[in-house]
């Protein structure tokens, strides 16, 4: 009677083993990898290459050199959650927003991923509430939409200041 | 001993080619379909496949003495979600580039019922040799199927083959890429969605039309029996 369960508790636990030995052993080159990536996406919105050594995320903010800042935060979107990167330069304006994580359904709500469409790019010259969401995947432009809003502060107008 | 070396040898032909998972079974069309617009992202999904695929293999048969019949698609599925998020993490670990274009559908090969049909069918009966050898065929029946959709697809849909292959085989592979000197893309219902099931079709149909050319059988439903394998009385029955 008891057998099955013992399996079942054994295998899981030789699963559980495994997968956080490699966790461990992977974990630093991950990190590596997501903090060279969301640089890279800070090179693409400052428009040129820095040096981010030394640079440390104070919160969900960090200062460049120069001035520019970046801010990062998360929004829940259709599939899990979005995470945003904006640069804003010395007078708080909004330089552009990148997303640099997702789990948007592919083919539909990947459109966020400035690889496969430039639509991310409006937000650099549109208030957010101004740009269009896609038709099909509303929940995902709605979402990036109210990050990007969010991460401009409370100054930002709201919705019933932009409706007609 | 011969004799091991051919039936190793026709383990690993059965499943590949003889019993392929996407062509001859129609197993795994999710994740066939929804990768292949490129021959990069096919080439990664058929190598993640494959390492879940083998992975999953060994362990199950060698673990199938201590698993209770009655748990064992519970054991199954869990041995094979340990290492789809092994190869996630792996991915995520040391080829970035690509984990960021396709680790969304390598998740859901945790999913993929041609893995644990091969669990269930043949690794939880079979020694770990030979059940490695089964998927190792099927790993690559799989993946013929996925890089001759995904080579179709990138050729009609962005005129080049081989683009992006450095995301996987590193900076030397950026040279590798052909392309037929297209402007804009030529076909773009090749990467989309429905074009993936148009081509899938008709690659399907030049497949059988291929094998029935070649080697003209009964029709599907006296030719397999109930596992979906050829079954070699019967025909002879026939023949």
């Amino acid at each position: 009677m008891m057998r099955p369960l013992l399996s079942i508790v054994g295998i899981g636990l030789g699963c559980g083993l495994l997968l956080a030995g490699v966790h461990v052993l992977t974990e630093p080159a991950i990190e590596a990898n997501r903090s060279r990536h969301v640089w890279q996406l800070a090179f693409e919105l400052v428009g040129e290459p820095f040096d981010p050594t030394g640079l440390v995320w104070q919160g969900d903010r960090v200062d460049l050199p120069g001035g520019i800042w970046l801010k990062r935060s998360a929004v829940q979107g259709y599939a899990g959650e979005i995470h945003l990167l904006a640069a804003f330069d010395r007078g708080g304006q909004l330089l552009g927003a990148r997303v640099a994580d997702h789990l948007e359904t592919p083919g539909l709500g990947d459109f966020i991923d400035v690889d496969k469409s430039p639509w991310m790019l409006r937000f650099a010259a549109t208030p957010p509430l101004e740009v269009d969401a896609v038709s099909g995947a509303t929940i995902t432009s709605e979402a990036v939409k109210r990050g990007i809003r969010q991460m401009l502060g409370p100054e930002a107008p709201s919705a019933a200041a932009v409706a007609p | 001993m011969s004799g091991t070396d051919a039936a190793a040898g026709g383990t690993f032909a059965e499943a590949a080619i003889r019993r392929n998972p996407a062509w001859i079974q129609l197993l795994g069309l999710c994740p066939l379909l929804a990768v292949s617009n490129s021959l990069v992202n096919a080439i990664g999904l058929a190598l993640a496949s494959g390492f879940v695929m083998v992975g999953s293999a060994l362990a199950i048969s060698t673990l199938r003495a201590w698993i209770p019949n009655r748990v064992r698609l519970p054991c199954f599925v869990l041995v094979i979600a340990t290492f789809t998020t092994l190869s996630v993490l792996l991915l995520e670990a040391y080829a970035f580039e690509l984990y960021l274009r396709v680790a969304l559908f390598v998740q859901i090969i945790v999913s993929n019922c041609m893995i644990l049909g091969r669990m269930e069918a043949f690794a939880s009966r079979q020694p770990p040799w030979r059940a490695c050898l089964d998927a190792l065929g099927t790993a690559a029946g799989f993946a013929i199927a996925l890089i001759a959709l995904g080579g179709v697809r990138e050729a009609l849909g962005q005129g080049s083959l081989l683009a992006g292959m450095e995301h996987l085989f590193g900076p030397v592979a950026a040279s590798w890429r052909i392309d037929f000197g297209f402007d804009a893309a030529p076909f773009l219902m090749a990467l989309l969605p429905p074009g993936a099931f148009i081509i899938a079709g008709l690659l399907l149909g030049l497949g059988n039309g291929l094998r029935n050319r070649l080697s003209p059988k009964p029709s599907l439903d006296t030719d397999l029996d109930e596992h979906g394998k050829t079954n070699p009385d019967i025909r002879k029955a026939e023949g």
